[in-house]
């Protein structure tokens, strides 16, 4: 029964986590992947903390985001890989769109904060939730994420316009 | 659909490879992990445990009576046990992080630890090896009056030799995690100062 709460949690949550564990490493598919594999064996080990409990949805999102946080501890041995938003390799690359590689860059080009909420952003949490994965005000929240969405597409027409 | 809905669509459009793990592998990756933890925890409390019981089994044996004996085991002795409690002690610590908590406080909680970490690894790993160290120093007197010189000589050098090699490993090290443990703390601050602001 466990098995299959957890089984069902992973098939659901997985792509979520990595596209919020992809954005936080900026684009590195490597430690993406890494950070995905560790965010769900956390889940495992609270999986049967799981039952009866409505809001799985803020659980998984709150561990992604302090699993996130946890690794600034080795923050110095991947830094050097991801300075800037890497773009994918071979067929991928082909087929990635346009946009979606700018979106990337401009996400890469946050700070630390900045990109974990700019990811719970564009999840399309409300605000309300992000409030509670994050731990602040609704109303911080709702400041916080208008002041974000700006910045993001200011720097996503300045990207644009420089890819261009 | 303003731009921000767009990113948000293109967003969870994008392709996401296929796992590389089945969910019930990850499970057994889970599994393996924390009789992992548990083993090298146990390892670790067992050397240092191993180590408290020759002490204090020597201490028994030789059952020295006089003051400097009892001062000097003693040293060994307590600087040893604190050690040990001082590792069990951060270890419950380090289960005591809950992920399941909000960020912020969750930053609270790991900016602690690191905090602490970085106290045992500063004064207090040097004032214990120190201690230690003072402890075998007050036994020497007494190894040279009741061992032969030979086998005198054998202990200074050996004893000279060990605690040079472990000065030089745990200056190496705390220097080392100090480092990590401030940069650390520094990039807990900046982000804890930025969710709150």
């Amino acid at each position: 029964m466990e098995q299959d709460i957890f089984q069902a949690i992973y098939n659901q949550y997985y792509p979520v986590v990595f596209r919020l564990c992809l954005g936080y490493f900026k684009g590195d598919m490597e430690l993406a992947a890494d950070m995905v594999q560790e965010v769900f064996i956390r889940v495992w080990e609270k999986h049967d903390e799981f039952r009866n409990e409505s809001q799985v949805n803020t659980w998984i999102y709150r561990i992604a985001v302090n699993c996130c946080l946890t690794e600034i501890r080795r923050k110095k041995s991947y830094e050097t890989r991801i300075q800037t938003y890497i773009q994918p390799e071979g067929d991928s690359a082909e087929k990635q769109q346009h946009d979606q590689e700018i979106l990337h860059q401009c996400i890469a080009q946050l700070d630390e904060p900045d990109r974990l909420l700019v990811l719970l952003m564009l999840e399309d949490l409300p605000h309300q939730e992000i409030a509670k994965v994050l731990g602040l005000t609704e109303v911080n929240t709702r400041v916080k994420v208008h002041r974000l969405k700006e910045k993001l597409r200011k720097n996503y027409q300045n990207n644009l316009n420089n890819a261009q | 659909m303003n731009e921000f809905d767009n990113m948000i669509s293109g967003w969870k459009n994008q392709t996401i490879p296929a796992s590389a793990n089945k969910a019930n592998e990850i499970a057994n990756l889970a599994r393996k992990r924390l009789k992992d933890t548990q083993r090298k925890h146990v390892a670790t409390i067992a050397v240092l445990g191993t180590t408290l019981l020759v002490l204090v089994g020597f201490a028994l044996y030789t059952g020295g009576k006089s003051s400097l004996f009892v001062a000097g085991i003693g040293l060994m002795i307590a600087a040893l046990g604190v050690r040990i409690a001082v590792e069990w002690w951060s270890s419950v610590q380090l289960k005591k992080l809950n992920i399941r908590e909000d960020s912020t406080n969750y930053l609270k909680q790991l900016t602690g630890f690191y905090q602490t970490r970085k106290k045992i690894h500063g004064m207090f790993t040097v004032i214990t090896f120190g201690l230690y160290v003072a402890g075998f120093g007050m036994l020497l007197p007494l190894f040279r009056a009741s061992l032969s010189s030979g086998f005198f000589t054998y202990i200074i050098v050996s004893g000279i030799l060990i605690f040079g090699v472990l000065i030089y490993y745990i200056r190496k090290k705390i220097n080392e995690e100090l480092r990590n443990l401030t940069l650390t703390l520094n990039d807990l601050s900046s982000i804890s100062e930025s969710f709150g602001d």
